[in-house]
Formats: C-alpha cells, sequence, structure tokens
C-alpha cells in the first residue's frame, strides 16, 4: 500500500469538495475491495474520503417514483428491507449470492457497482497488463477460462458485479454527484468497455462519484430474474450470469430486458434477445431463440468457450422463470 | 506491504525480486513461440483506446511519506488510544497495537475469513477494513468468548467435536457460529452452512465444524 490521507467526512458536501480538490483521491464504501486493490497497488490514491459517516448517502426510499438507493446502503441491510425486496425480487436474487456474509456486512451498492475487475493478470502485482498501464493483455495468450466472450477489445476482463445487470434490466438510473452538481445517466451508459477507456470500467472522471441508483417502480406484470453461474456453490464470481425483466400483458411479452454479466467488460445488455422476446407469447423455443441472439456475436478464446453454452442455459430458464413458466 | 517510517526517497511498487522474475519469466516463454504475431497485433491496436493517460503503476513512485492519525478502538469493551499509520488494517491493530493474537492474517486479501470478527454484532473481515475506518465501531475478537476461565459454548463444542485440525481457520470460524446462534438459536443444517460460507477450512474440516455448531446450539 502506499501512503495516504484519511478523513471520514460526515456530509456529502465537504466529500465532494474534498474529491474536487487537486490529487488524487478514491472514496470507500466498505472498503472490501478498495483496501486489497491499494495492497496489490491497483489503486495509489493520495486520500481516502471515507462515506460511512453520511447519512443521506445511507438512506433506502421505497415510498416514492422512482425507488432511491443511495450507494451507502449495505447489501445485507438492501436484503433486510422488505419493501424493497417485494418490489424487486430480482434484487434479492442478485444480492443473495453477492460473496459471503462478512463480506455483505460492510459491502455497499455503490462499492458493487464501482468494484474493479477480477481478471487474475489484472489483480497480480507481476503483470503490469494494459488496464494497469502496460502494453498488452496477458489473458489474450493466457489462461482465460475466466475472461469475456463479447465486447472484449485489447483487454478482456468481466465485469464483476451481480448487481449491476439486475439493476439493469429494471431500467436504473445512476446518479453521479461532484462539486458542481449532480447528474442522472441509464445505469447502462454508467459502464464503459476498454473501447471507450481501456483504464477504467466507468464514466466517472476525478472528482465526480456515484451517489445514488434510482429505480422506477414495476410496471403491472413485470418481473424479473436474476441467475448466476460458479465455479463453487458460494463466495465466488459469476462465471456467467443472467438478469431478465420481462412486462407481460395477456400472455404477451409487452417488454423486456436481458442483462448478462461474467461475460463482457461491462455488464452486457443484448437488444438482439430482447427483440426475439417483444411481442411474443413466451415459450421455450422462443426462450431458445432469444438466448442464442444473444450470443450471436460471441467469439470465445481458448478456454472460455464454456461461457457461450452456459449463459444460454441461465438466459432460457431466466426468461421462463420471468413469465411465471417456473421450472429450473 | 508496509514502507518503512524512515525509508529511502523513492519507492518501487512492484520489488523484482528473483521469484518474481523467474515466474514471470516462465510465463511469458510459454506464451511465446507461435504466439508472437498476435502478440504484437494485440500490443498496437489497444494503446489508440486510450482515453486517460495511463496510469503510473510501473517505475519507480515519488516518495510519500505515511501519515500517522490517532483513533480510537473499541475492542472487547475497552477502548485502546492508538496512533496507527492509516494503511494499517483492523487485522494488523488488533494484532501488533492491542496484542490479541487470535485473529489470523493467512490470506490477507478478504478470500479465508480467517480475520472474521465481529463489528456492531455483524461479521466482518477485519483484513480488508482500514483501523482508521473502524472508530466508533464495536468490535468483538475470539478473545471476548470466554468468560472467568469458562470457555463460550461454541468454543467447548469445536473441541468436543474435533472441530480443529491445523487450527488457523478455527477464530474466524467460531466468531460465525456464534453470530449465527445469536440470531437463530436453534438453526437447521442449511443455516449454520450460510453462516460459515465465509470461511474457508483447507484441512475441510467442515463436517465437524457443523457438528459443533448444532452442540452448541443444543446446549444453549
Amino acid at each position: 500500500m502506499r501512503a495516504f490521507t484519511y478523513a471520514a467526512p460526515t456530509d456529502l458536501s465537504s466529500a465532494l469538495a474534498r474529491l474536487g480538490a487537486p490529487g488524487t483521491h478514491a472514496v470507500m464504501g466498505g472498503g472490501t475491495d478498495l483496501v486489497n486493490s491499494m495492497k496489490s497497488y491497483i489503486e495509489t490514491p493520495a486520500d481516502i474520503v471515507d462515506l460511512q459517516g453520511i447519512q443521506e448517502l445511507q438512506a433506502l426510499d421505497t415510498s416514492g417514483d422512482p425507488v432511491q438507493i443511495g450507494v451507502g446502503v449495505k447489501l445485507v441491510d438492501m436484503l433486510a428491507s422488505q419493501p424493497l425486496m417485494q418490489l424487486f425480487p430480482i434484487l434479492q436474487d442478485a444480492a443473495n449470492v453477492v460473496a459471503t456474509p462478512q463480506l455483505r456486512n460492510v459491502g455497499t451498492v455503490g462499492g458493487n457497482l464501482c468494484q474493479r475487475p477480477r481478471c487474475w493478470y489484472f489483480r497480480s502485482v507481476d503483470f503490469n497488463c494494459l488496464r494497469k498501464g502496460g502494453t498488452e493483455c496477458y489473458a489474450i495468450l493466457g489462461q482465460n477460462q475466466y475472461h469475456a466472450i463479447l465486447g472484449g477489445l485489447g483487454c478482456f476482463i468481466v465485469h464483476p458485479s451481480d448487481l449491476a445487470p439486475a439493476l439493469i434490466g429494471l431500467g436504473a438510473q445512476a446518479v453521479i454527484g461532484s462539486a458542481s452538481g449532480t447528474r442522472s445517466i441509464p445505469l447502462e451508459s454508467f459502464f464503459i468497455g476498454p473501447e471507450v477507456d481501456v483504464h477504467r470500467e466507468n464514466v466517472l472522471v476525478p472528482g465526480e462519484m456515484l451517489v445514488r441508483i434510482d429505480v422506477p417502480r414495476p410496471a403491472a406484470g413485470q418481473r424479473g430474474v436474476f441467475l448466476k453461474s460458479r465455479g463453487r456453490q458460494t463466495w465466488d464470481f459469476a462465471t456467467t450470469a443472467a438478469a431478465v425483466s420481462l412486462v407481460m400483458s395477456a400472455g404477451t411479452c409487452t417488454s423486456a430486458r436481458v442483462v448478462l454479466g461474467g461475460v463482457a467488460p461491462v455488464p452486457w445488455r443484448s437488444p438482439d434477445a430482447e427483440a426475439v422476446l417483444q411481442g411474443r407469447s413466451i415459450t421455450p423455443a422462443v426462450a431458445a431463440q432469444a438466448a442464442a441472439a444473444a450470443v450471436k456475436l460471441a467469439r470465445p478464446m481458448q478456454y472460455n468457450a464454456y461461457k457461450v453454452d452456459q449463459v444460454q442455459v441461465l438466459i432460457q430458464r431466466a426468461i421462463l422463470q420471468a413469465a411465471g413458466q417456473g421450472g429450473s | 506491504m508496509e514502507e518503512g517510517n524512515a525509508g529511502p526517497v523513492t519507492e518501487t511498487p512492484r520489488r523484482m525480486t528473483r521469484r518474481r522474475f523467474l515466474g514471470k519469466a516462465a510465463t511469458v516463454s510459454a506464451a511465446a513461440g507461435a504466439a508472437s504475431a498476435v502478440l504484437a497485433a494485440t500490443s498496437d491496436a489497444p494503446r489508440s483506446l486510450a482515453a486517460t493517460p495511463a496510469p503510473t503503476t510501473v517505475g519507480i513512485a515519488p516518495y510519500r511519506p505515511p501519515v500517522y492519525q490517532d483513533i480510537t478502538l473499541h475492542v472487547n469493551g475497552q477502548d485502546y488510544n492508538l496512533r496507527v499509520d492509516t494503511r494499517m488494517t483492523l487485522t494488523e491493530a488488533i494484532r501488533e497495537e492491542v496484542h490479541l493474537t487470535g485473529t489470523k492474517i493467512p490470506c490477507d486479501q478478504g478470500e479465508c475469513g480467517a480475520c472474521t470478527v465481529i463489528m456492531d454484532g455483524r461479521t466482518v473481515y477485519s483484513c480488508s477494513i482500514l483501523a482508521a475506518a473502524a472508530q466508533g465501531h464495536d468490535i468483538l475478537t475470539v478473545e471476548s468468548l470466554e468468560q472467568q476461565g469458562q470457555l463460550h459454548p461454541v468454543q467447548a463444542a469445536f473441541i468436543a467435536q474435533d472441530a480443529v485440525q491445523c487450527g488457523f481457520c478455527t477464530s474466524g470460524q467460531i466468531m460465525s457460529v456464534v453470530t449465527l446462534l445469536k440470531s437463530n438459536p436453534n438453526p437447521d443444517e442449511a443455516a449454520i452452512r450460510q453462516a460459515i460460507q465465509g470461511n474457508l477450512c483447507r484441512c475441510g474440516t467442515y463436517t465437524h465444524i457443523i457438528e459443533a455448531a448444532k452442540a452448541a446450539a443444543a446446549q444453549a
């Protein structure tokens, strides 16, 4: 770890003012990713702004439209919010399978969305990879069983968040704050792939931070499902994941969102799969067609072709479950 | 990991040791050969993609002096006034400053669970929390369990059920089981498995740990 100054402001405007000052800053939610990233010199901020004392970032307001989730809300508290879980069972699917009790007890919504990728070349101090400012991606010719099959360009990380696909499936907005005010963008545009900038995973620039996630109240007949595959049954990142949110009306799908995790450098929304579902009654054949459309452009590498099959199975199951056709 | 107090005027974040050099050289040579053409193509193309300047993780970074901070940690019911390097983790503070060494540091990256302590009634990985950030929280370590020479029922059950082999994960496992039994005095096996999912045991003593948790629940 490189040395840093530490501050725990108690109001958001002080935190944003500190972030806007010259120097390299990092905001810290639960710190579970940041602290360990600093140990391996992936993050080397000179100043840490700890958000745990800022009450307004921990607010969870389910009464209005949109539902507002502060970035400081811990995953354990999110799961404990009955109103939120009843409104959006898909968030329960996703938050329940994040890491372990110890990590959910401190990890926050904002931290989950802004965590750095798990690529072992990126995480290792022994590899100065493209994302860390080096000149090559070691996964291309290396051990790439957990890497991207879609959207990789020069760098083949996968985005590690489970919450992100579920929230994008719900049409969430990301509220970004800085010393000069706030702006709101669709959460799917919050994440950026290597084709935009290979050194970061989201649009945040120095001085900015995520402050809130806004989720529109569910439409009548809306139902979402999140499914995750992983190497072991607990405490693991997704090899692949699928978030499907459908609005069903009289047996017909009137609106669909299909968002994948573990397959691309960003939470991967698939308009092709959504187009297959739109206006159709959902059958196993339609679900299979949508799943095939989602991976049409997949380009697996030497060791990750299994993801193409695995994610299709998850997409099909999630579509059928979201359409109320149960099964597994 | 820690940098010296009165270190030299430069520091290298990625110290190249002989072992690291050999390890890396082996990886690179294994991937070389037929692959060189692809490497050349991939290493050139992405550079133009960079919209922000590359982070400076290579080479010699400018020296940054350590920052010390006065903090108060509330551990096992007692306040400890400490002056710590801001980089110090809660595990390090508990072990090196408070001198309670029951909390272990096998992985030091939130992947094993042996550093589990209870913070405000919930289990946490103390290796992944800065000591400075643990101020104002109520922290319990495994040393808090024994009362007047009497082992906590969970500790006694771990011994009775032979739930220990090498013992490195044990204090973390015990803290997870103690926390579970506080909220759920009669857990079924699924609840026990859920509670210890964040504690690895590389000796594979899980079945005995689960038996110990059941025995402690039955006793309470």
